[in-house]
């Protein structure tokens, strides 16, 4: 079979029971998230909690994973959320060698069902599927248990694995595979409940397509023409000789003379990548020198990422400095993986060099955290812990012994084990502190007596939604339409298609021009100063989450899909949005449109919307589901909305926002699918279950 | 024997003359660190592996472990994306450099320096696969000089593989068959930090003769 | 029978030798202007005069650039263009540079810190739009000190040719240049404010 393997892995923990059957079923939901969403909501009936024994998780890919094409290493796991409001739908997002591997194994997906009373491992090697004791890893740090899997299993096998924070069920935890990659959501907590430590694959077989050759044309004409760097950004950090442009913004931040100071054997030079050069591009994203600063360059050993990306946006850092903290001196990882914890720091002690102390403190709190395998949330957890100390809340939560406990000077005097001492004991299920890493709707419920509505609703924290889900990306990115692409997730949205283009370094014209010929005039406005909403913004809103899901299904990585934009100006920097179509086509066989398989997409959102609806019990998302906090009307109060200066939110143009967002969906003005938009999706069965939930 | 054959030769003795200790101490000038791709200090990473066709040249220092030359290698090889059939081993030395060894954080690969020591066919001279396969089935291709399964001869019995130092050739899951390197390139042009090179003679001959 | 254009040739004789001489001149001409430009630099025509070696005197040097000057170059030349600076006029091959990139080489070799500043400073206003941080002028192709560009600001305070220019802080406390024929200084630091902190923060 081309694409997809056809066969889904089921694995039941309770019985230890192995199974394989067709995933053909699925196909019309692409893969990946589709095809996980669909799982879910066919063998998990609503009700189950997530560390329910009933509770599953289903890991799958899709056609294009593993194929070779740039930035298809990416899988998706589906499950309940541990965090959020109501427990509902959620999805998480792997990369490293999962995708490529579950693939050769020979499988789309594996569903985990069930429950082990005692620790485990899943062990797949190809069609050999064994459920095995894992009681000797049972407290070992995600690293430890990597090493320790890749020994027995062999030093090629990819391990999934959870820390500390998924044994002790902590909500904001997370599965760990390779260095730092991540699949967060709370499913690290599941696995945990399940008693499951970890996921061995190792596959001999691979990904058949149906074109081969159109696929390695597909590639050279996406690395030459069209790819950027990290984020799509197309146009450099700085100026260079074969660019018009150049951004401060830009992740493209290889140029002459900055270097991967600490590659053995001596600095290599990231210089010029321009456009054309495929076998360069790997040099053009910098990403611990974009996010640490200058300081990192003489750190940085190279960049790595997952299989198959030639973007290499993971910087690798090796700090010898780490040693004295006992600690692994290497790590590797990009964004706010970076420095997840270096800020519950409020002073930095420097070892040699000025700065060097908080790049320290940055690298040691992610090391220790991807070790715990505890989840950030996107800033959340780190946001909630300062928000706590900051106001004086610690000394009232905590027990007199567990306040006393722990050395609070430590943070003042830049004494980063003070990082440590607390993420250690929000991972202890015994400690308080725990209490603070449930998720910050659970933590609004649980402490609003003391914290009042400021907390939830506080620019501290952040979210895009009182449903506990943080903002990344919202406002902050082409404003109405950045927070419209949140509306369809239970969590935080992590849609990439709109501040890849915001993002892109092109001048705002030219980005402009690009989306106006597709989403219509309006959709687009100047950055920090929009106007108020239209049908374009609704329709670029829309098109930003279905390229998502298309991305998290096919899969695809959406941190740097769609190519809405391209580096070179012989094409008008203009990209090319059918390439995922042409993608699919060529892998599959099956001759597919940009618009078919972006209503694929579609499918897996007007599904997992449903599922949300039944959930939460009520049509009105409106009120239960898509409310923004205060903080997001009110930033900036010096400057009035709609001017020059600010993205804050107003609230009558929100609604319409909602309304017009909702119309696009063919949702009604609850924000729910009627019966027409789930039946013109082939979800009648979903619209009869509503139906006779009085939900419809 | 062709004068471009004879030259090719000649550069090739020339250039292991130059290099028989490695490539630490040697003056390199620069249009051959060019060529090579490195700087001088980098120089002394890099794995070079003479053949009678190119220089095959690998710095683990570049490798940024992505694999796409492994999803190359077989894709334009044999159709299908499948890492495990790759002629060029990336994945099995990436996250630990090989063994996982009690130092593994201080070893190579993903979990320690970072440094990725993929292992590639050299299509040595007296190939141990070629030489020690009992039907023949590996040969010399006339053109390319790549030592080449025929598999409608391969038996399967998985003695090129053993025999090889690096376990180079894999045994295809399906058909059991022998399959390995064909100098083919695939892995080289898809590299995105150009890890890999595959440098000719002709230009090793002109960067050798052009001085600093 | 001779060969017609064989026997005028013979009798032309001096012309060709010349004009044979000058198009060797163009090539190397043109190579040392490749080469300059493919090490992400502009040549200068002081410069160029001095690399005149042996076969290309002045007279010879300014007769091909000004076929570059007035776009109409000699077929050896057609790659290269030209970029006039306040100090010098620059040269480079535009098949492997852009015109934006010579500019800025052409005012990294002018030497005038203040005109560089304001020019790029303004372009990016006007263009992208967005202020151009003191980091921006610090780095790979300026390499300015921060001490340098505290300098420059303060000294384009005082300077009418820069009272466009003017200067905001992130809440980082890093600093960018603004230029105020194009953005208002509360617009400028607020695109500031995005660039250096809340891009970075939410990313």
């Amino acid at each position: 079979m081309n694409g997809w393997t056809g066969k889904l892995l089921r694995v039941n923990l309770t019985t230890r029971e192995t199974g394989v059957e067709s995933s053909e079923k699925y196909f019309g939901y692409v893969g990946g998230k589709g095809m996980a969403t669909r799982i879910l909501y066919d063998e998990v009936p609503a009700g189950v909690k997530p560390y329910d024994p009933e509770s599953k998780v289903v890991m799958a890919v899709g056609p294009n994973s593993g194929s070779s094409a740039p930035c298809s290493g990416r899988t998706t796991l589906c499950f309940l959320s541990t965090f959020t409001k109501g427990n509902a739908v959620v999805d998480a997002h792997i990369g490293g060698d999962v995708a490529t591997q579950l693939k050769a194994c020979g499988y789309d997906a594996l569903i985990i069902e069930g429950a082990s009373d005692v620790p485990v491992y899943i062990n797949v090697k190809d069609d050999k599927v064994t459920v095995e004791d894992a009681a000797a890893l049972w407290g070992m740090t995600t690293t430890e248990t990597t090493a320790a899997l890749c020994d027995k299993e062999g030093t090629g096998t990819t391990v999934m694995s959870i820390g500390k924070a998924g044994e002790n069920m902590i909500n904001l935890s997370c599965v760990i595979t390779g260095v730092a990659h991540c699949a967060g959501g709370g499913v690290g907590a599941i696995f945990g409940s399940k008693k499951l430590k970890a996921i061995c694959l190792y596959g001999k077989g691979g990904t058949q397509v149906a074109d081969p050759k159109r696929v390695l044309a597909l590639n050279n004409y996406v690395m030459s023409d069209l790819m950027g760097s990290n984020n799509n950004h197309v146009v450099p950090n700085t100026p260079q000789s074969f660019s018009e442009y150049d951004s401060p913004r830009s992740r493209w931040t290889g140029h002459p003379g900055l270097t991967w100071g600490a590659a053995p054997g001596g600095p290599v030079d990231t210089g010029e990548s321009a456009p054309g050069q495929p076998t360069l591009m790997g040099y053009r994203c910098q990403k611990a020198v974009f996010d640490h600063g200058m300081i990192a360059e003489k750190y940085t050993t190279k960049m790595i990422g997952c299989t198959s990306c030639p973007v290499r946006c993971y910087g690798a850092v090796s700090l010898p400095q780490l040693k004295k903290f006992g600690r692994n001196t290497t790590h590797a990882n990009t964004c706010l993986g970076n420095n997840p914890y270096g800020g519950l720091m409020k002073a930095y002690t420097d070892f040699e060099e000025e700065g060097d102390g908080k790049l320290t403190a940055s690298v040691y709190s992610a090391i220790l955290a991807d070790d715990l395998g505890l989840w950030d949330n996107y800033g959340e957890l780190k946001a909630t812990l300062n928000y706590f100390m900051d106001n004086g809340y610690m000394e009232k939560i905590l027990k007199p012994e567990e306040y006393a406990e722990i050395d609070w000077s430590k943070r003042e005097s830049g004494d980063i084990t003070f990082i440590a001492d607390i993420l250690t004991r929000v991972c202890d299920k015994n400690h308080t502190l725990s209490t603070l890493a449930q998720g910050a709707y659970f933590v609004d419920k649980q402490y609003h007596d003391l914290i009042g509505d400021d907390y939830i609703n506080s620019a501290a924290l952040t979210l895009w939604s009182t449903i506990g889900a943080k903002r990344h990306h919202g406002n902050e990115c082409a404003a109405q339409v950045g927070m419209l692409t949140n509306v369809v997730y239970n969590r935080d949205g992590m849609c990439h298609t709109i501040v890849n283009i915001t993002g892109s370094g092109l001048p705002y014209h030219l980005q402009r021009n690009i989306v106006e010929e597709r989403f219509g005039k309006g959709c687009l406005d100047m950055p920090k100063n929009y106007t108020p909403m239209n049908e374009a913004k609704a329709r670029f809103a829309k098109f930003g989450v279905v390229r998502q899901a298309l991305h998290d299904s096919f899969t695809l990585c959406n941190w740097v899909w769609p190519m809405t934009f391209s580096p070179r100006k012989e094409r008008g920097y203009k990209g090319d949005l059918s390439v995922e179509s042409q993608y699919f086509s060529a892998i599959t066989g099956k001759e597919t449109s940009e618009e078919e398989l972006d209503f694929m997409a579609e499918r897996g959102i007007q599904l997992a919307r449903a599922m949300t609806v039944k959930t939460y019990g009520t049509r009105d998302m409106r009120h239960e589901h898509d409310v923004i906090p205060e903080y997001a009307y009110s930033t900036e109060p010096d400057v009035p909305v709609f001017t020059e200066g600010t993205v804050k939110m107003e609230k009558e143009d929100w609604q319409l926002a909602l309304s017009m967002f909702y119309k696009e969906f063919g949702w009604d003005e609850n924000g729910a699918p009627t019966r027409e938009t789930l039946e013109k999706f082939d979800l009648k069965d979903v619209a009869d279950d509503l139906e006779a939930s009085g939900l419809l | 024997m062709s004068k471009g054959l004879m030259n090719r030769e000649y550069t090739r003795r020339e250039f292991m003359k130059m290099t028989a200790k490695g490539l630490a101490g040697v003056s390199l000038s620069g249009s051959m660190l060019s060529l090579l791709g490195t700087t001088l200090a980098q120089a002394e990473q890099l794995q070079l592996y003479p053949n009678a066709e190119y220089l095959l040249v690998f710095n683990p220092a570049r490798c940024t472990g992505c694999q796409r030359c492994e999803l190359n290698c077989t894709l334009a090889n044999d159709g299908v994306a499948q890492p495990y059939l790759s002629r060029i081993h990336v994945r099995d030395y990436a996250q630990f450099g090989g063994d996982v060894t009690t130092e593994y954080l201080d070893d190579s690969g993903f979990f320690g320096n970072f440094s990725i020591p993929a292992e590639t066919c050299r299509q040595c001279k007296d190939a141990p696969c070629m030489v020690g396969c009992p039907v023949k089935a590996i040969n010399p291709d006339p053109v390319t000089g790549a030592r080449v399964v025929d598999e409608n001869v391969c038996i399967g019995c998985g003695a090129c593989v053993n025999n090889c130092p690096w376990h180079m050739p894999r045994l295809r899951p399906d058909t059991g068959k022998s399959t390995k390197c064909i100098n083919c390139g695939a892995c080289v042009a898809g590299c995105p930090t150009s890890a890999l090179k595959m440098i000719q003679w002709e230009d090793v001959a002109t960067a050798m003769n052009a001085g600093a | 029978m001779d060969n017609p254009n064989e026997e005028r040739l013979s009798e032309a004789g001096q012309p060709g030798a010349e004009q044979q001489a000058g198009r060797e001149a163009a090539a190397l001409l043109a190579k040392i202007i490749y080469d300059r430009t493919a090490q992400n630099l502009v040549a200068p025509l002081k410069w160029l005069r001095r690399q005149a070696g042996p076969g290309m005197d002045e007279a010879l040097l300014a007769r091909l650039l000004s076929g570059v000057d007035e776009g109409k170059p000699c077929e050896e030349l057609k790659d290269a263009a030209q970029v006039r600076g306040r100090k010098d006029v620059y040269y480079y091959s535009a098949s492997i540079m852009t015109a934006q990139f010579a500019r800025v080489q052409a005012l990294i070799e002018d030497k005038d810190m203040l005109a560089t500043i304001a020019e790029v400073t303004r372009r990016d206003c006007e263009l992208y739009p967005r202020p151009a941080p003191f980091s921006k002028f610090a780095g790979y192709p300026f390499r300015f000190s921060m001490d340098e560009l505290e300098g420059a600001a303060a000294r384009m305070q005082m300077s009418d040719a820069y009272a466009d220019i003017g200067v905001v802080s992130a809440s980082n406390g890093a600093k960018a240049f603004y230029s105020s024929k194009f953005l208002s200084k509360a617009y400028a630091r607020s695109l500031f404010e995005e660039i250096e902190v809340e891009s970075r923060e939410w990313q």
